[in-house]
């Protein structure tokens, strides 16, 4: 198998002790019944509650402890294809898979990677295909009313999503119109004025607990925004803004939340 | 009427550097300063001016304490032309001369027609008013000296205070800003020049003093002042002082 | 100093108004344009239209609603704010090449801007946790680090009655480089929050409000009057410290108070609009090059020239790529650098 940065990652057995340094690869190994291979993960890896009990190699403030995973002596380790980490890892003899999803189809053939490299392929397609028939449920629910125009905030600068990216599809799967063209690619920085001239009926804060619904009221101009007005400015908890960001098994709970912020009158 | 220091003393830390100095400038006079380097020359000149406090000692204007006159006041009785220095960039010559009004302008008005008077009869003095349009960053450094004295004659001042006017200068500018100090003391400002040229401050003064390691050595008229002996203790330099024949002035001629 | 010279004597100089009016004259038109193009177009008769509206205080009035709410709430703040803190840091700049008579002075010399970029990612990234800090505001942290920054720096230097300008600027550029790596710290301790950080410092005028105007206007005002007041002052400075002292010239009081008020004009600028390079340095610069060094002009059409730049700027930040952003501090160095060569090579052949 060939991962992100183009290198041939080649497994003589069935990995055994498994390291994860990204949080959605976490969540696919453990919904793909393989948890217990699990001997160690990043700062971030936080669901299921189950790895919460395992050695944590860093990923925020220390960078990733690169002597603690050699010490965890793990016979696969995965990661993603940015930074030094997974080069650093292989001249030290590990094996390492280094990749992750950026859109919606790829984070669903993430799951076939996932099973194929852990020895859980059948359990992959099994995931595969329950994830879909669930988002393509919420889905077929939520067309029969009419698609809010959103405005879904990464940040206060503020940045949003593009139509095509992870979570721009995740928004469309919920039954949304995204008010981002897709031109601007998947994570411009808007100009405010546009906001308030696109006038959303909905608007959904990603930015964590930093940004409230009343600091977006209290910004110029955007009191008279529809979504305003209507009292339609949701912001996520933290666990939310975690689903949502991560392309991995819990997509189908992403798209739900998300669904009944969108169409909280109907659903 | 005149420019009076009493036993001024000033140190840096512990190392006085003008100790025990008395010194009167009057009007029409003109007072050189000689003496090695390190002698204490230029804080003399900034004691004088007001822009250091000495230790103790006072400087007194009219017999009134420098120090109890505004920095105003005290600029438009008495100028002093810097050591050295390049003209900033970009101004004017009649715009770096006008500064030398400030004293008497003040720092939120504008001139008048009067100041104005001043400062055109500053540059013909000087001879810079040919010079006047020109920047004065680009002129050569002897006429560059010439646009600091203007700006010191247009501060319209009793006492004028030099400090190495002549440094850095071929002959002929060296000549011309003495010149130029001679027709002001007639005109009756009194100045005080420092100077290293021993035989120019002989032509040039009324009276010189001798400065050693901030003590006066010698006060007197050029031929009192520059004897052979007293030289050599002074500069630690054997020279020969004959008298020029015309004017029976000291010329002192260093032995090599 | 534009004294009028005849063929025998100098009259009294004038201020030079030509220049003056015409940058201002150019500024409002600039700023009704800019006023009107958005993401809804607006013609300039009903941007004129709607401020009259707005200043008399009956917006509801207005013809065409929408509109109404988009000029005078969202884009008529921006822009003045632009004009505004533009204006302010090119007469900072102004005022601080002059006091250290150096061209390549600017308002950020003495670390203000590296203590409110501190004071603002300390804010950003603790306010979720720190109810204190998510309270005061971004504005009002970063406006306080900038100036304690100054402060520490002026306390380092200080030596008796007198800040020798080198001790001053090395303890501004080593105070500086701490609160820089503070900042970057801070910013490693949440990697998502620190988006909104690098955000912040690279400058924006995003959610302009009248709030942020009458936060800064007053201090912009003081350190305009007092600048202005001070260009005499600081004119007979170029001629140098001692120069200056004997000309009678309070020269260490002129140095505390321009330090003073345009800290606080510069201070005050960057915590609403974040740290937007090259304006105060280059502006100046420019403004010297074309009608030289005597402040009574370079003072104010600084101000003009900064504020007219700065709305540009912010013009172009948010209509290139339009309805998406670009850093306003960006588009300032990236077209203020070749700018600024372009001026100095224009100087090298020298300036008339």
């Amino acid at each position: 198998m060939v991962d992100d940065l183009g290198r041939e990652v080649v497994l003589t057995a069935e990995p055994l002790r498994v390291v994860s340094v990204v949080p959605s690869h976490t969540e696919t190994v453990c919904a793909l019944g393989a948890c217990d291979k699990l001997v160690g993960v990043d700062d971030f890896s936080n669901f299921p509650e189950q790895v919460t009990t395992l050695p944590t190699l860093g990923g925020g403030l220390s960078g990733t402890d690169i002597e603690a995973i050699v010490g965890l002596e793990p016979d696969l380790v995965l990661a993603s294809e940015y930074g030094e980490l997974a080069t650093t890892l292989e001249q030290l003899g590990l094996t390492v898979y280094a990749g992750s999803p950026q859109t919606f189809d790829e984070a669903l053939e993430e799951f076939e990677v996932i099973g194929q490299l852990v020895n859980r392929e059948a359990e992959a397609e099994a995931l595969r295909t329950e994830v879909v028939a669930d988002i393509d449920a919420i889905s077929a629910t939520v067309a029969a009313y009419d698609a809010p125009q959103v405005y879904y905030e990464i940040d206060s600068t503020p940045y949003s999503v593009g139509p095509n990216s992870f979570v721009g599809v995740l928004i469309q799967r919920a039954g949304g119109e995204n008010i981002v063209p897709a031109a601007l690619g998947d994570f411009p920085q808007l100009e405010p004025e546009f906001i308030v001239v696109a006038d959303p009926d909905v608007i959904v804060l990603g930015n964590g607990p930093s940004v409230s619904p009343e600091v977006v009221a209290a910004r110029p101009g955007w009191s008279a925004i529809s979504a305003v007005l209507g009292g339609e400015v949701y912001a996520l908890t933290q666990e939310q803004v975690d689903i949502i960001n991560r392309p991995g098994p819990r997509m189908a709970d992403a798209v739900r939340i998300l669904a009944t912020l969108l169409h909280a009158d109907s659903l | 009427m005149s420019l009076v220091a009493q036993n001024l003393r000033f140190a840096y830390g512990d190392v006085p550097v003008v100790d025990g100095l008395s010194l009167t400038l009057s009007p029409g006079e003109i007072v050189g300063v000689v003496g090695p380097n390190g002698a204490g020359k230029s804080t003399l000149v900034r004691l004088l001016a007001g822009g250091l406090e000495p230790s103790s000692g006072v400087v007194t204007l009219d017999d009134k304490n420098i120090s109890s006159l505004t920095r105003f006041h005290l600029a438009r009785r008495l100028a002093v032309v810097p050591q050295g220095g390049t003209l900033p960039g970009g101004f004017r010559v009649h715009e770096i001369v006008t500064m030398g009004r400030t004293p008497h302008v003040g720092l939120f008005s504008r001139e008048t027609t009067n100041d104005m008077d001043v400062v055109t009869r500053a540059l013909h003095r000087t001879d810079t008013w040919r010079l006047r349009d020109r920047r004065a960053d680009a002129l050569s450094g002897g006429e560059q000296q010439r646009v600091v004295l203007a700006r010191a004659l247009a501060q319209d001042p009793d006492y004028l205070l030099l400090d190495e006017p002549t440094n850095h200068l071929d002959l002929r500018y060296q000549v011309d800003v003495l010149r130029f100090v001679r027709r002001e003391a007639a005109r009756g400002v009194g100045a005080l020049v420092v100077l290293h040229d021993l035989n120019l401050a002989a032509r040039a003064c009324h009276r010189l003093v001798v400065l050693a390691k901030g003590r006066e050595v010698a006060h007197g008229t050029p031929h009192e002042v520059l004897r052979a002996e007293r030289l050599r203790d002074v500069y630690h330099t054997d020279v020969h002082v004959f008298a020029e024949p015309d004017t029976d002035l000291p010329v002192v001629l260093p032995k090599l | 100093m534009s004294q009028v010279t005849s063929q025998r004597w100098l009259l009294p100089g004038r201020v030079r108004w030509t220049p003056l009016l015409v940058s201002f004259v150019v500024l409002a038109a600039v700023v009704l344009l800019a006023t009107g193009v958005g993401s809804v177009g607006v013609a300039p008769a009903e941007v004129v239209q709607v401020l009259w509206f707005g200043a008399t205080g009956q917006l509801g009035e207005a013809p065409n609603s929408v509109a109404a709410t988009i000029v005078w709430r969202i884009r008529l703040p921006r822009v003045l704010l632009a004009a505004l803190v533009g204006g302010s840091l090119a007469l900072s700049g102004a005022a601080f090449q002059g006091l250290f008579r150096n061209p390549l002075a600017d308002p950020y010399l003495l670390g203000v801007a590296s203590g409110a970029g501190f004071g603002a990612a300390l804010t950003l990234i603790f306010a979720p946790t720190v109810p204190l800090l998510a309270m005061l505001g971004v504005p009002l942290v970063s406006f306080v680090f900038g100036l304690l920054s100054v402060v520490v720096v002026v306390l380092l230097a200080r030596q008796g009655r007198t800040i020798p300008m080198v001790s001053l600027i090395l303890a501004g550029v080593v105070l500086g480089s701490s609160f820089s790596a503070a900042t970057s710290f801070v910013m490693l301790l949440d990697r998502e929050l620190a988006a909104n950080v690098l955000a912040w410092l690279l400058g924006s005028f995003g959610f302009a409000s009248w709030a942020n105007i009458a936060a800064i206007l007053p201090f912009v005002l003081v350190a305009g009057v007092a600048t202005l007041a001070a260009s005499r002052a600081l004119n007979v400075l170029q001629l140098g410290d001692e120069a200056a002292l004997h000309l009678g010239l309070p020269v260490e009081t002129v140095k505390f108070a321009l330090i003073g008020v345009a800290t606080l004009a510069t201070a005050a600028a960057v915590s609403v609009s974040g740290i937007i390079g090259f304006v105060g340095l280059m502006v100046p610069h420019a403004v010297r090059l074309a009608f030289g060094p005597d402040h009574r002009t370079l003072v104010p059409l600084s101000a003009l020239w900064g504020a007219l730049f700065m709305v540009l700027a912010d013009l172009l930040a948010r209509t290139i790529i339009a309805p998406a952003e670009i850093p306003v501090g960006v588009i300032t160095a990236l077209v203020g650098g070749p700018f600024f060569l372009y001026l100095l090579r224009r100087e090298r052949r020298g300036f008339g």
